[in-house]
């Protein structure tokens, strides 16, 4: 067994590992406007994305964007999740699948789909024009609003699929039992539901906020020009400014911050709850 | 006083109909079984009343009140889950305690209360545990006590027996029946195996397809069974189809069966208990082919072939000295029975 997982592991360390480090090493160069980077070890890079004002405004939209998508995405998600996994007739595998197919398109195709749901002359605003409910065309692209809206949208399939295989798993006879006991629906939901659900509202939250930290197509389609979030603002550092050290620095903070925020926040929620 | 009625209960899933037409009343103190192969409508009887499942038609009284319509919330019913279903998150304590939480009662006295039943059940050493820490038998241990705190209206057990191994099985159901006893608990219980219904129960409703087959002490059912279906489920018995001809019942392959005189003329089963049956090598009696042998212990049970009929026989295992010690497959056997113990059956 060992033989076979060996060279499977090491590959799949190789593709894993291989580019993070390379990242690692790049972010302690020199920027060099000629040779674009010189060997170096210096934290100038990082020194520089965290006291410019400019650039803790992106890191500050990004988290506030992606924890609000989160949030969002979790309340929009519990219910059909919920729905999904309770459902006994034979629609339930066609819905799961129906559920799944928006993934099978990337984000980019979608966020133009919400370019034209959301731009003057697109559907939102043709109707509600046509229908004479407002005289003049709503805002409503280049907005965070925006942003956040086409993001949700994008998750919230991965949220609704986690949550409804976790729900799936938890007996409904101990809903029942609940009931039974004398808990109206309101509180057997916060007092059962939710803790056994828990592993699974933390295991989507986690991902649909990774998600959302590192979203791209979508601040930049939909969020405007005076929009900035930390993926695009990474990309530009490699692709416009050339500058790879400063890049790689801004991308080792993303990283970071999304993974100090994810498990502390999964461990205040899990500690929070679990608890009977 | 405590009370259960079903009035005319109807259930149907859609076209399917689950239960029809039932009713039946319970008394304080009183343990009634539903008992019914799988399928008949038990659970569902058993939802309807813990307020699950709305019937179709029909009401249902807790202790006189109407609840046909109340959410399962608001009835005082504690149901015991075939499965237990306690809560994994919560400890034994806090599993008891919910209900009374429930019910807006304070922590000193929650926590009075749940020891005091934790202890009727002998669990009050575990009452830190979680339920994945307990053994099946403590669960459902756990998950009676979880009920009997709230002095329930109506205690409803869902075969309470079947998730347990045989050698737990008599132990927890003389438990029960003593906790039931003891408590008064006005209990309805849900039951395929007969065993359990007989030794366990002050009445039985026996249902088959949804319906009501017959329903009173076991003794009734047992002696009196209203068909062939009560008389075959409750006790077991030969069921052999035939009718009347001349006084006397005949099968449907043509064997003579011993009749009582003035036997009802539009009987169509007659049927026999295996254990009323004796065997023997010689003799008198109808005669038979031994077509197979279980050795069950303190007893035996013989398969007889008379005619075109299997007939089963149960006697206590012959001793090592018994003519019948030694019989083998396809040796010829005389069956005898009292004439007084057969019934004849009309449906
Ligand atoms: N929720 C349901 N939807 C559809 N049919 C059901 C439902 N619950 C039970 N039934 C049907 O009703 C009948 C009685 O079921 P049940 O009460 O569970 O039987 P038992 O407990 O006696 O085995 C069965 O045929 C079952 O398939
Ligand atoms: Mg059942």
């Amino acid at each position: 067994m060992a033989k076979l997982v060996l060279p499977a592991g090491l590959l799949v360390l190789l593709l894993l590992g291989g580019p993070m480090l390379l990242m690692l090493r790049y972010s302690f160069n020199e920027y060099d406007p000629l040779y674009i980077m010189q060997q170096a070890f210096t934290f100038e890079n990082y020194a520089k994305a965290v006291v410019d004002p400019y650039y803790q405004k992106i890191l500050m939209t990004t988290i506030t964007v992606a924890l609000t998508c989160t949030v969002l995405t979790t309340l929009l998600a519990y219910g059909p999740a919920y729905w999904l996994a309770r459902m006994e007739s034979r629609w339930k595998s066609k819905l799961t699948i129906l559920t799944m197919f928006p993934l099978l398109v990337g984000g980019v195709v979608r966020s133009a789909g919400y370019l034209a749901l959301l731009s003057t002359t697109g559907l939102i605003n043709a109707t509600l024009l046509g229908l004479g409910i407002i005289s003049e065309p709503l805002t409503l692209l280049y907005t965070p609003g925006a942003v956040i809206f086409a993001t949700v949208g994008i998750v919230l399939p991965y949220m609704i699929l986690t949550l409804a295989s976790v729900i799936e798993s938890i007996p409904r006879q101990v809903e029942d039992a609940a009931a039974n006991l004398g808990a109206r629906p309101a509180t057997a939901f916060f007092r059962v539901l939710v803790p056994l659900s828990l592993p699974g509202v933390l295991a989507g939250a986690s991902l649909v906020f990774i998600l959302c930290m590192n979203a791209y197509a979508t601040p930049l389609l939909l969020g405007g020009p005076q929009f900035q979030m930390m993926a695009p603002a990474v990309y530009e550092q490699f692709a416009k400014a050339s500058n790879w050290p400063f890049g790689a620095a801004l991308a080792f903070i993303l990283l970071m911050v999304t993974v100090i925020l994810t498990t502390v926040g999964s461990s205040v929620i899990a500690k929070r709850y679990k608890a009977g | 006083m405590k009370s259960l009625e079903l009035e005319n209960v109807c259930k149907k899933f859609g076209e399917a109909v689950a239960v029809t037409d039932m009713s039946m009343h319970i008394l304080t103190g009183e343990l009634v079984s539903l008992l019914g192969p799988s399928g008949c409508g038990k659970t569902t009887t058993l939802r309807m009343v813990a307020g699950f499942v709305e019937p179709s038609s029909g009401s249902i009284r807790i202790n006189g009140r109407d609840v046909t319509k109340l959410a399962p919330y608001e009835r005082n019913t504690a149901l015991v889950f075939q499965s237990y279903a306690l809560f994994p998150h919560m400890t034994v304590a806090q599993n008891v305690g919910f209900g009374l939480e429930m019910r807006k009662v304070g922590k000193a006295e929650r926590e009075e209360k749940s020891i005091e039943a934790l202890k009727r059940v002998r669990l009050d050493h575990l009452s830190d545990r979680y339920p994945r820490q307990l053994s099946g038998g403590q669960q459902q241990r756990a998950a009676l006590a979880r009920g009997l705190v709230l002095n329930p209206d109506i205690f409803l057990l869902d075969e309470p027996l079947s998730n347990l191994d045989a050698k737990l099985r008599g132990e927890v159901r003389s438990e029960i029946r003593g906790l039931q006893q003891s408590l008064e608990l006005t209990t309805l219980m849900v039951t395929h195996d007969q065993e359990e219904a007989l030794t366990m129960s002050d009445k039985l409703v026996l249902m088959e397809a949804g319906s009501v087959r017959q329903s009173g002490t076991a003794q009734d059912l047992y002696e009196q069974p209203a068909d062939a279906f009560v008389a075959d489920f409750v006790g077991r018995s030969n069921v052999i189809k035939g009718r009347i001809e001349d006084g006397k019942f005949r099968t449907t392959d043509g064997t003579f069966m011993p009749t009582l005189p003035g036997a009802v003329a539009d009987a169509q089963y007659y049927t026999l208990r295996p254990e009323k049956i004796s065997l023997s090598r010689e003799g008198d009696g109808v005669e038979g082919t031994l077509l197979e042998r279980l050795y069950l212990g303190a007893q035996t049970e013989y398969t007889v072939r008379v005619g075109e009929t299997s007939i089963s026989v149960v006697t206590a295992t012959p001793g090592p000295d018994d003519m019948r010690a030694g019989l083998r497959v396809g040796d010829a056997v005389r069956l005898a029975w009292d004439v007084a113990s057969v019934r004849l059956l009309n449906n």
